[in-house]
């Protein structure tokens, strides 16, 4: 992908983010990185983004593994629930590099909605990216 | 029957998912996703979580041998894997832009593993491979950190090369 296409895929997937902070109060983070760990976009957040990043590449690599070992054909979200809140990592469908999606949330966000709004926003960000050359 | 745990690190390109692919008995687990960092490397793929094959030693015990990230922002799955591992096999790539700090970054990044157990390290010798820095000087980094680790010149492409840095390395944990 050259410089200038990353530059508007980044473009993209910050405004869906934003739109999906606006819209739910109980995410704390979010950012979308590449397949390899690279952060693209994120909202503020007292969560060192580059480092979350490549947490959510090693996960998400996890995750793919473990579904090709139980031969459940492609992984596309990664759940962890812990004491006071949950994380989601989401495939952006079709994106070119993989690109991954992760959503921090508190425990006052249920879980069916996050899930919901969050494979929303993945979908749209997806659709998008199908014009950005 | 006994089960070990021993870690291969090294910068990105190094031959760590070769390695562990010339030995394994079984298929490796291997984490590698497209990359997108072709000022590291130029490879076409990337390890960022973990790779994982087994061997079997004589007697019957297993080895199980795990391969990390290259990238220090992949530090945390250093931890990570290091916590149960008997030691660490250090591979480095005189085609890299600088194979001396890169020696330095991984001493650095597997201090407290290398000075709980050991570890050894192999210096890529494929004929396309530049033979600077030497040998020596690689010692001369160990030396001015008062250490002394066993290095050997390596093709991980070949198994019996990658066996001698793994016996190696259980021979220096049995006299540790």
């Amino acid at each position: 992908m050259n410089r200038k296409k990353q530059q508007a895929v980044a473009a993209v997937c910050q405004e869906y983010l934003d739109k999906l902070h606006a819209d739910n109060k109980g995410i704390l983070a979010a950012l979308i990185a590449s397949a390899d760990g690279f952060n693209l976009a994120a909202i503020r957040s007292a969560i060192e983004e580059e480092r979350l990043a490549a947490m959510t590449s090693s996960m998400h690599a996890l995750g793919a593994e473990i579904v090709n070992a139980a031969n459940l054909k492609k992984c596309h979200d990664v759940v962890i629930e812990a004491a006071e809140g949950k994380v989601l990592m989401l495939n952006i469908p079709n994106s070119e590099d993989g690109l991954i999606m992760t959503v921090v949330a508190n425990d006052a966000m249920v879980f069916g909605h996050l899930l919901w709004a969050c494979r929303q926003a993945a979908t749209q960000i997806s659709e998008k990216l199908t014009s950005v050359k | 029957m006994a089960e070990y745990k021993i870690l291969i690190t090294g910068p990105m390109g190094a031959g760590k998912t070769t390695a562990i692919g010339t030995v394994s008995e079984i298929g490796v687990v291997s984490t590698d996703v497209k990359n997108s960092d072709i000022v590291q490397s130029q490879k076409a793929t990337t390890t960022v979580a973990m790779d994982y094959g087994q061997i079997t030693l004589d007697g019957g015990d297993q080895l199980r041998i795990y391969g990390t990230p290259g990238q220090e922002r992949f530090d945390f799955m250093w931890k990570i894997l290091s916590r149960g591992a008997l030691g660490l096999i250090i591979l480095l790539d005189n085609a890299r832009p600088a194979p001396l700090l890169d020696l330095n970054k991984f001493l650095d990044g597997f201090g407290p593993l290398i000075a709980e157990t050991g570890a050894v390290i192999g210096v890529s010798n494929k004929p396309s491979v530049p033979k600077s820095p030497s040998i020596e000087a690689y010692y001369e980094v160990m030396a001015s950190r008062n250490m002394v680790l066993p290095l050997f010149e390596v093709d991980v492409r070949k198994k019996d090369d990658v066996l001698l840095l793994v016996d190696s390395l259980l021979s220096v944990l049995e006299i540790r």
